[in-house]
């Protein structure tokens, strides 16, 4: 693994995510996109979530920023933010001019492959500067442009470029300038969904190198969303994995990677090669993710989980914490004692 | 073609013209020389080229470009005016109904779906009928009383704007329903987007996200549309105007057409065709003017 | 980002094959289709049902609707709901049939310059905006002028020779897009002949555009061909009800405020126009899914989400001290 992270030096709680349930479209036809979601994030740790597609990370993302699109709606939670200096809040409960400026002051968000997240009319750096007339008006127009260079700088993207259009930059780019956005006002927390997904593995690496540096400097929390295990093992702090709307195991990405827990953890780590060491059979994971519209009782994953007994079709398995480390399985805990 | 227009000549004054008179109109109408179709058509363009658009044969002898620029004016004002009412009434109408999707907006639809079906002439029969004849509102017939002459006074300014008055909100009515619909539909599928919800995200105001982030980009095919619909313009108020006996140029071809009268009809297909094709390539301008992605060079 | 409803909701949205029988599900395709429905119904059954015959006049002039007649009589006497009953056959006629050629026109016009490309393009490409370029109306004012009273089919033609540019424009647009699909370069390479290419995987994919594109040239043809009919031009002996509209102006019918003669013409206009418009907006909420997202929400839905998941509203200040 190499030594692009920061070491891991866990702060105290910033953002609290518990019970969290949305749904899309209503009644029988309701999609339970995310059922009783519980997560932790303390500042300055880089959580990679990780999970397939359908289970629920870009959800989790846009329902916690209160960004949800009809027909999906936050059916119960609560996400509790937790300033620097005041007391901690309810997101979920911001009215319209506290949520407005809670937004990219506090949290920010980076998109998937930023084909279509800059506005395709406006130069970059009225894309840039907008955010700041509006929450920092004591700016004049000058130190608004003088942040701009300083942002496009951060991301080493060339000064010129400040007065395209986004057409006229490579996905790399925009993906840079995103980032770049995304720090304009010096957030907490910055949310990143498949941000490099769909870029190459070189421009890849080379924006993840960029982000733990600024990381480094800034010291900023990062929430990184992906279906790539592998990526998350080398990046991120911590680890918390979906399945089916629900967090399932979440622990520091060493322990995930040396003693996942969840079955679903293991099937995870078994689906991809190392580059190291003896060539071992590839074991994936049998079946495929449940439709959520019709969630199978108990534990979502029963259907394909080798340690499936009858107790898993009948009851949901709570999330257990403790150290650190937390699982939602009848067989295991996080207190790694033998169940059963 | 049918028609002979020194026979129509000879009916308008019922054949009471001597030899000499008749020989002369046909020298005047171009007949007598007996050319090839192909010639007389190319001595026609080289006239047109000097402004010579030939006699009218309905308002004999006063030339064609007289009648056109006698008439032409009113249906520029008229239909240019109410044009661009209806495109901002209906893009900004649009912008907001398609931002504040739900509940009483989403009615404007079925509602501007009544309106695309109806003809526009008939809503002017109607309106001529409520608030001409029924409640002696508003003059109907005409582009100014009767007793005024066009000059540019107040008398005559004032009795223009208001025989102008009904068949303006004809106009408009007819057209308000296709750019609302079209502008709407639109903002809702721009809204998808993922810039728009970066917009959100940033903490940006509403109604900024809404102008500046979505319209600014559902409006391009608007803007052209606009473009393209001006060149328009000049036919496409014929009806109105015929329902109105408003002057304009479609009243004028009407009845040109009726009395087969060649120059004069020529003369409008041609300002009619150029004016068109103006606005196509004025609407391609635009285009390019307005959608950054359509310039060229990368910078990168 | 807008990917997230698809992941979520599986195969409903894109793939599902019984997707095209949504079109009837929505409300407003149904109140539309309905709409045709009846007036497709008048135009084949109208002469029959005519209480009078629409020729026949009476002495009872410029009748307020009545008993007997049930929307009045015209300035000859005439029953005004027979004549809208038999124009009704004329104008639809007209309507669909042009729209039927216009379109036809259309889909040969737009697939072939938009798959073959090339030479045949450009003079497909050339020939659509010369006619684009035409003015309609009065193109048409001259070319009726030629015409004697010969029946609906010269109306029809000269009709749909107009309409048709549109729709072959939009086609040929769609047919470029669609052409560059990996699906068509695999049937390509496949060594398909070119008919059953276009057949068979370019034409499935363009029904919706081509139905709302005959419908909208339905509702042109109708505009037109009753525009024409009031000013006198095309067949004023057979009923129609733009001819009804010419008659009555004729006979000042709005002077003497007869309303019953010209404001039912108008209305059936607009109604078939608000049924084919309505069917239109219908197709097009259901294909589009950007349109559609937005409907997946009821007003039940929409007054659940408004409701503030919390009770208690923190205010800015609270937060920034």
């Amino acid at each position: 693994m190499n030594a692009a992270r920061p070491p891991a030096t866990p702060g105290d709680v910033v953002l609290e995510v518990r019970d969290l349930s949305v749904d899309y479209g209503m009644d029988r036809a309701a999609v339970h996109a995310l059922d009783g979601v519980d997560l932790t994030l303390h500042r300055g740790e880089l959580l990679g979530i990780a999970g397939e597609s359908g289970s629920g990370k870009s959800t989790l993302a846009v329902a916690a920023t209160r960004l949800l699109r009809a027909p999906g709606r936050i059916i119960s939670g609560s996400v509790t933010y937790h300033p620097r200096d005041s007391p901690p809040f309810d997101v979920l409960s911001l009215g319209d001019g506290a949520l407005r400026r809670w937004r990219w002051e506090q949290v920010s968000i980076v998109f998937q492959a930023a084909m279509n997240s800059l506005n395709p009319v406006t130069r970059i750096v009225a894309q840039l500067t907008d955010v700041l007339e509006v929450h920092r008006p004591e700016m004049s127009k000058a130190d608004r442009l003088q942040r701009a260079h300083e942002l496009v700088a951060l991301v080493g993207i060339p000064d010129r470029l400040l007065f395209a259009f986004p057409h006229q930059l490579s996905g790399g780019m925009r993906q840079r300038i995103m980032i770049a956005m995304a720090l304009a006002l010096g957030p907490e927390i910055v949310i990143m969904d498949e941000p490099t997904t769909a870029l190459d593995v070189v421009v890849q690496r080379e924006i993840l190198t960029r982000m733990s540096a600024l990381r480094a400097e800034l010291g900023f929390s990062v929430v990184f969303i992906t279906h790539d295990l592998s990526l998350l093992l080398e990046l991120s702090d911590t680890i918390a994995v979906m399945y089916a709307g629900k967090v399932v195991e979440q622990a520091p990405a060493d322990d995930i990677y040396r003693a996942p827990l969840h079955p679903y953890t293991e099937g995870l780590l078994g689906s991809f090669p190392s580059l190291v060491g003896p060539r071992v059979e590839l074991v994936g994971l049998a079946g495929s993710p449940p439709d959520l519209r019709r969630v199978p009782p108990g534990c979502a994953y029963h259907e394909r989980c080798p340690l499936a007994q009858e107790v898993c079709q009948r009851e949901i398995p709570p999330l257990e914490s403790a150290d650190r480390r937390s699982v939602a399985c009848h067989f295991r805990s996080p207190r790694r004692e033998v169940v059963a | 073609m049918p028609g002979n227009p020194v026979e129509a000549q000879l009916a308008h004054h019922q054949g009471q013209l001597t030899y000499q008179a008749t020989k002369a109109l046909e020298v005047a109408f171009g007949i007598h020389l007996h050319e090839s179709v192909w010639a007389a058509y190319g001595q026609y363009w080289g006239n047109v080229i000097h402004g010579n658009f030939g006699l009218s044969f309905t308002y004999f002898p006063t030339p064609v470009s007289t009648v056109i620029a006698r008439s032409l004016p009113w249906t520029l004002c008229l239909v240019g005016l109410s044009v661009i009412i209806a495109w901002v009434l209906g893009t900004l109408i649009g912008i907001v109904a398609g931002w504040r999707r739900g509940g009483w907006w989403d009615s404007l639809i079925p509602a501007g779906a009544l309106f695309q079906g109806i003809p526009t002439f008939w809503i002017g029969l109607i309106a001529v009928s409520v608030f001409g004849i029924t409640l002696h509102w508003l003059p109907v017939s005409g582009g100014y009383s009767t007793n005024t002459v066009p000059s540019w006074t107040g008398a005559f300014i004032s009795s223009a704007l208001e025989h102008g008055i009904l068949p303006a909100l004809t106009i408009i009515f007819g057209s308000v329903a296709a750019n609302l619909i079209g502008m709407r539909n639109m903002m809702v599928s721009t809204m998808t987007e993922d810039f728009v919800l970066v917009g959100e995200a940033k903490g940006l105001p509403r109604k900024r996200v809404m102008f500046r982030y979505a319209a600014r980009n559902a409006i391009l095919p608007s803007v052209v549309g606009f473009a393209l619909n001006l060149g328009f313009v000049v036919s496409g108020a014929l009806l109105v105007e015929q329902v109105y006996s408003y002057p304009g140029i479609g009243y004028v071809l009407f009845q040109a057409v009726g009395s087969e009268d060649y120059p004069l009809m020529q003369a409008i297909f041609l300002i009619i065709t150029l004016t068109v094709l103006a606005a196509n390539i004025a609407a391609d301008i635009v285009f390019v003017l307005v959608d950054p992605r359509t310039r060229q060079g990368a910078m990168a | 980002m807008t990917d997230l409803l698809p992941d979520i909701i599986g195969d409903e949205i894109d793939t599902d094959p019984v997707r095209r029988a949504n079109w009837l599900r929505s409300p407003k395709t149904i109140v539309g289709l309905s709409i045709l429905g009846v007036f497709a119904l008048l135009a084949i059954f109208g002469p029959l049902i005519a209480p009078d015959d629409p020729t026949a006049s009476s002495s009872a002039i410029l009748a307020h609707p009545s008993a007997s007649h049930l929307l009045g009589t015209t300035s000859e006497g005439q029953d005004v709901l027979s004549e809208l009953l038999v124009g009704a056959r004329d104008s639809m006629l007209v309507g669909i049939v042009a729209a039927l050629i216009g379109e036809s026109l259309a889909i040969v016009v737009g697939i072939t310059s938009g798959y073959l490309g090339g030479a045949i393009d450009e003079v497909f490409s050339t020939v659509t905006n010369i006619f684009l370029v035409i003015p309609v109306l009065p193109l048409e004012i001259v070319l009726s002028s030629y015409l004697t009273n010969s029946g609906w089919v010269p109306i029809t033609l000269i009709i749909s020779l107009t309409a048709w540019p549109w729709g072959a424009r939009t086609l040929r647009a769609q047919t470029l897009s669609i052409r560059k699909r990996d699906y068509v370069a695999a049937a390509i390479i496949a060594g398909d002949r070119t008919w059953r290419i276009v057949l068979y995987e370019i034409l499935p994919n363009e029904i919706a555009i081509i139905v709302t594109g005959f419908l909208f040239q339905i509702l042109f043809a109708i505009i037109v061909q009753t525009g024409l009919a009031f000013l006198g031009i095309g067949n004023v002996e057979t009923w129609s009800w733009g001819s009804m509209l010419y008659f009555a102006q004729n006979s000042d019918a709005f002077f003497s405020g007869a309303w019953w003669w010209y404001v039912p013409p108008g209305l059936c206009v607009a109604l078939v126009g608000m049924g084919l418009a309505l069917t239109n907006i219908g197709i097009d909420e259901i294909i589009n899914p950007k349109l559609r997202a937005s409907l997946a929400m009821t007003r039940r839905e929409r007054r659940r989400a408004a409701a503030p998941v919390r009770v208690r509203t923190v205010s800015a200040r609270e937060i920034l001290g």
